[in-house]
């Protein structure tokens, strides 16, 4: 072929110079990663920013982290300094960066949400809003995503809050991850992603305590991949498939095989979150392996890849 | 270890992240026979190990900078299995740094055990800048001091004061912060490295004697970058990052829990 393969993707209407999306919380507000040589953030196709809070949070105690077999279980607890100081000190500073930047809003009613998500809409530099209803180290921080009727009501009122598009991250602990999937597409959500962390624990066995602060964690990373990539093929084909919205999956991608399987399962994005930590150079390696696989495989269009998986007939 | 951009740009106080690679665990071989394996044993595995270890600047050389490890867990224990000729991958310089003025009268340096690596670039800076100093080093026995570490130090230093915890012969018994008291004059700044309950001493007996005091702390990390916000510590302003706004800090400004 010769020609270098296209990695672009249309994803809920952003186009995507790469199918590659820095996770939330692994990625602070855009530029610090910048300043590692031979880092680009034009290495990804877009960058979810830290989540956001209406009102600044300070985060649980410490230890806030511990690391678990290939994976680690974090208890940040949402640590933020507030949308508003987050649309003034950072997003004014993103112009000028090919990667697009998604806003990530949290919140402790729908109200509390739409309020978020209204001041992103006014603010520069924000591409699309991921509303964070499924973070496990607060209280009831999951339970938007696990309660179909309850993340319905938080994405409705996103949605008339803002013009952007809203992508709901689902938890992988629902009951039922598609039904609440389904909810949140009916009340208007333009694109899924999935997942947000495991609830975990780590124990000290001299202590007899917990290893965090908060005492459970969310774990992420290769861990948690399998998990992950299940969700988001069951997703993909009861809710995303059907009704022609896309997914952003994430779960332990480490490498180009690991994004590959993602895209295989039904997801048209793939974030990398805590392979950051381990490698910040892991993007340009995913996306050079990416276009390898495309030229062996003769595919000129990234999009004909999503969801392909082959299901093998069963009794 | 060769990496010329760290060597260049490291300053006194910053430390580097390393991917210790691959987690051979040792493992004895169980009773197969046995229906589950024996309390002590363990399953054969090899690992990645996952997240880079953050280890302080010891030494610059032209392109080389050296650190100074001890064995704690998986991570070091694969460190110091290394060879010679070995790549590894590094993550630096990161965090802030020692500063100093040349306007103080004489640097205090306190290190306790493992602490004493990352003051070795701070004496030298010192001694460039036409500063005096004096080294106190506490450990809690003979092993554990590094000898040739204490050498570079006695070039740099007016003097160089090791405390042992556990007596033993030519050498001082006690608590750091006896030399430390001893020592410690008007204008004197102090820069101290190692546990917390030592650096929360110091920071005691510095502050009491009105001494400005600079402490380099140690947190968990996970990005060492200021991304992830899980190396915190609690300050008069509020959670800091360590790996960014620190790993040094100034004493006053440390809120112990
Ligand atoms: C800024 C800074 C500078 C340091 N400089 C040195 C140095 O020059 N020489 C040296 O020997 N050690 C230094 N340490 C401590 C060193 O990082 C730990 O001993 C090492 O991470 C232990 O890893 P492990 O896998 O062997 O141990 P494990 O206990 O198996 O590690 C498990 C996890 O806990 C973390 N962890 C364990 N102990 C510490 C610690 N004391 N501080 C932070 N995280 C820890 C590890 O990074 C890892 O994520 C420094 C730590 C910090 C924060
Ligand atoms: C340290 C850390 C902080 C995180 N903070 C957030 C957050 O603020 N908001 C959010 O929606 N997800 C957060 N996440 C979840 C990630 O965005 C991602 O969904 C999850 O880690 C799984 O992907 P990974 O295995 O590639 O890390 C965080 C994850 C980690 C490891
Ligand atoms: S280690 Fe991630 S913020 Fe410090």
């Amino acid at each position: 072929m010769g020609v270098k393969p296209n990695l672009a993707i249309d994803f809920a209407g952003l186009k995507l110079a790469r199918p590659l999306v820095a996770a939330s919380g692994t990625f602070g507000y855009g530029e610090d990663f910048v300043r590692i040589e031979q880092f680009a953030n034009e290495d990804l196709g877009a960058a979810v920013l830290k989540s956001a809070s209406l009102e600044p949070r300070t985060g649980n105690p410490t230890p806030r982290i511990v690391e678990t077999p290939q994976g680690i279980l974090n208890a940040i607890g949402l640590e933020n300094p507030g949308v508003d100081a987050i649309i003034r000190d950072y997003l004014p500073r993103l112009s000028g960066y090919d990667c697009l930047f998604i806003a990530n809003a949290v919140g402790s009613s729908a109200d509390d949400f739409a309020k978020v998500a209204e001041k992103f809409d006014a603010a520069p530099n924000v591409s699309a809003l991921e509303v964070n209803i499924s973070c496990p180290n607060v209280a009831r921080g999951t339970s938007f995503s696990t309660d179909p009727a309850l993340a319905a009501e938080v994405i409705g009122a996103v949605k008339n809050a803002t013009e952007l598009p809203v992508i709901a991250k689902l938890s992988p602990e629902s009951p039922s991850i598609t039904d609440s999937g389904q909810a949140c597409v009916e009340a208007g959500a333009d694109a899924l992603s999935l997942v947000n962390t495991f609830k975990g624990l780590a124990i000290d066995v001299r202590t007899r305590k917990p290893m965090l602060g908060y005492n459970t964690g969310g774990l992420s990373g290769p861990a948690i991949r399998p998990l992950a990539l299940r969700l988001v093929s069951e997703v993909y084909r009861a809710v995303a498939q059907p009704a022609g919205v896309p997914i952003l999956g994430y779960g332990g991608v480490m490498t180009a095989q690991d994004a590959l399987e993602f895209l295989i399962a039904g997801a048209t994005a793939v974030g990398i979150g805590t392979a950051l930590f381990v490698d910040p150079l892991a993007p340009q390696a995913i996306a050079a392996g990416i276009a390898q696989y495309m030229q062996e495989n003769k595919l000129d269009d990234l999009s004909t890849l999503v969801g392909t998986l082959q299901i093998q007939e069963r009794e | 270890m060769e990496a010329p951009g760290i060597a260049r740009t490291a300053r006194p106080g910053q430390f580097v992240n390393i991917d210790c690679g691959t987690r051979v665990v040792d493992h004895t071989v169980y009773d197969t026979d046995a229906a589950w394996p024996q309390i002590g044993s363990h399953f054969a595995a090899s690992e990645r190990i996952f997240l880079r270890r953050p280890f302080s600047v010891y030494h610059v050389d032209g392109a080389r900078i050296e650190i100074i490890h001890r064995v704690i867990g998986a991570g070091t224990a694969a460190l110091s299995r290394l060879q010679p000729g070995d790549t590894v991958k590094v993550l630096g310089p990161l965090g802030n740094l020692f500063s100093f003025s040349p306007l103080m009268q004489r640097a205090v340096l306190v290190a306790g055990g493992i602490g004493l690596p990352p003051l070795l670039i701070l004496a030298q800076a010192l001694k460039e800048n036409g500063l005096h100093s004096v080294l106190l080093y506490g450990a809690h026995h003979r092993e554990q001091v590094i000898d040739p570490a204490v050498r570079e130090f006695e070039t740099l230093c007016d003097e160089v004061v090791v405390t042992l915890e556990t007596k033993t012969k030519g050498y001082r018994t006690g608590l750091i912060t006896e030399p430390l008291q001893e020592q410690l004059h008007t204008g004197d700044v102090v820069y101290a490295v190692g546990p917390r309950g030592m650096l929360r001493a110091v920071a005691e007996v510095a502050g009491e004697r009105g001494n400005r005091c600079y402490l380099l702390m140690e947190e968990r990390m996970a990005c060492g970058i200021g991304v992830c916000l899980s190396c915190m510590q609690m300050t008069t302003s509020g959670y800091r990052r360590m790996c960014v706004d620190g790993p040094v800090f100034d004493a006053r400004e440390v809120l112990w829990a």
